[in-house]
């Protein structure tokens, strides 16, 4: 792989979810890179089909592309494929809860660590999280769907 | 299944999304708005996914929405019932069960593997907007101060669901074969034992669910169409030489 590949690989895995502070990569949104006769081709996977937030993940690959070699011709791929909570990565995981959202398997409350989380609501304000409260400390936290696979999503 | 069948349910998914949407803010509670916000932007996305699935590239899909003459189109005519809560409820509970239906006989392959990969994805979004719409047939049908609106509204949207399943008025070309087992009229008894099972168990009455899915009408039948296809292009008829479309 050249210099620049790897330039823009590194870039690629910069690029941020454009509503929560966690990288593409680390969302599990971004699947991958290939670097074909001198082009990009980027596969990315939405968190839920509506997402809004693809026009802004694109620009973004396109831009972090851009910055590297604003002459590489980008391909960007919306792979149909199942997304879940289980694909953020353990850093991921640290970046969502320092603003609320949890993405771990077991539920836990960011705030005060407690196990004691339960639904609040079937819809949150984006359409990959849902509400839960945490029984111990009362707060308010944002679950990314999938994330309790045993209670529904 | 048949590109005329995913085409018509398109066009479902796109007018019902849309309708949806006005309930953002004139929601009946403000977690309701959460909800139909989200469940109206997915099936725009959903609307999307299968134009996409049935072959139709960005242009095309463009084209669908914002140049189709209204002729053209041809929704069922529950999925322009948004306009008071029970009809919106009842119409909403009936139209994501004919797309549960859908996706399962999709899922279950067929000649097209494209919409048999995109079948597994759709579906749990789906389930979601289904549990939410049962759920409220549950609460009207169960509040003393709503049961009886309700059951009307609920007799009024089954007797306007013939068509769900029902022959698109255009003819619209190309066509992947259905499964075996699931015709129009195969999917159509399949959706109304479902409702008429859930129903009951509510004690609300479903058997008056058409016994067979009758053709629908072109979109200049209904003047609701209108009104809605002039709202989604206002933007574009106000500015047309913006630029419009996804970033690719």
């Amino acid at each position: 792989m050249s210099t620049t590949e790897t330039a823009i690989d590194d870039a690629l895995a910069r690029v941020e979810d454009p509503e929560l502070p966690i990288t593409l990569a680390d969302l599990g949104v971004l699947r991958s890179v290939e670097h074909v006769d001198g082009a990009v081709r980027v596969r990315l996977v939405p968190t839920r089909l509506g997402c809004p937030g693809r026009d802004a993940m694109v620009r973004g690959v396109h831009e972090a592309v851009a910055d590297v070699d604003p002459t590489r011709d980008v391909e960007v791929i919306w792979d149909v494929d199942s997304w879940d909570a289980s694909q953020v990565s353990g850093q991921g995981r640290g970046a969502l809860a320092q603003v609320g959202v949890t993405a771990a398997g077991d539920v836990t409350c960011p705030y005060c660590n407690s196990t004691e989380v339960r639904p609040a609501g079937a819809f949150g304000g984006s359409l990959c999280t849902r509400p839960y409260t945490c029984r111990s400390c009362g707060a308010t936290v944002d679950a990314l769907r999938g994330a309790l696979a045993s209670r529904g999503s | 299944m048949s590109d005329d069948l995913l085409l018509g349910w398109a066009d479902d998914l796109m007018v019902h999304g849309h309708g949806l949407a006005r309930w953002i803010v004139d929601y009946v509670d403000l977690e309701e708005s959460l909800a139909v916000g989200s469940i109206s932007q997915e099936e725009l996305a959903h609307a999307r996914t299968v134009l996409e699935a049935c072959g139709l590239g960005p242009a095309e899909r463009e084209d669908w929405v914002f140049t189709r003459e209204p002729a053209d189109w041809s929704p069922a005519t529950l999925a322009l019932s948004t306009l008071d809560w029970p009809s919106t409820v009842g119409a909403a509970y009936l139209i994501s069960l004919a797309g549960a239906v859908l996706l399962e006989a999709l899922a279950a392959g067929g000649d097209d593997a494209t919409l048999a990969e995109v079948a597994p994805i759709m579906q749990p979004e789906q389930q979601l907007h289904l549990r939410h719409w049962e759920r409220w047939v549950s609460i009207l049908s169960r509040d003393p101060e709503t049961s009886t609106e309700f059951a009307a509204a609920l007799e009024a949207a089954l007797a306007d669901s013939a068509d769900l399943f029902g022959e698109p008025a255009p003819a619209w070309q190309g066509g992947t074969a259905l499964p075996a087992g699931h015709d129009r009229a195969t999917l159509h008894q399949r959706w109304a034992e479902r409702a008429q099972a859930t129903l009951s168990a509510l004690d609300l009455d479903g058997s008056s669910a058409p016994p067979v899915p009758k053709a629908r009408q072109p979109g200049t039948a209904h003047p609701r169409l209108l009104e809605m296809l002039s709202t989604m292009r206002s933007v574009r008829t106000a500015s047309p030489d913006s630029i419009y479309g996804g970033y690719e």
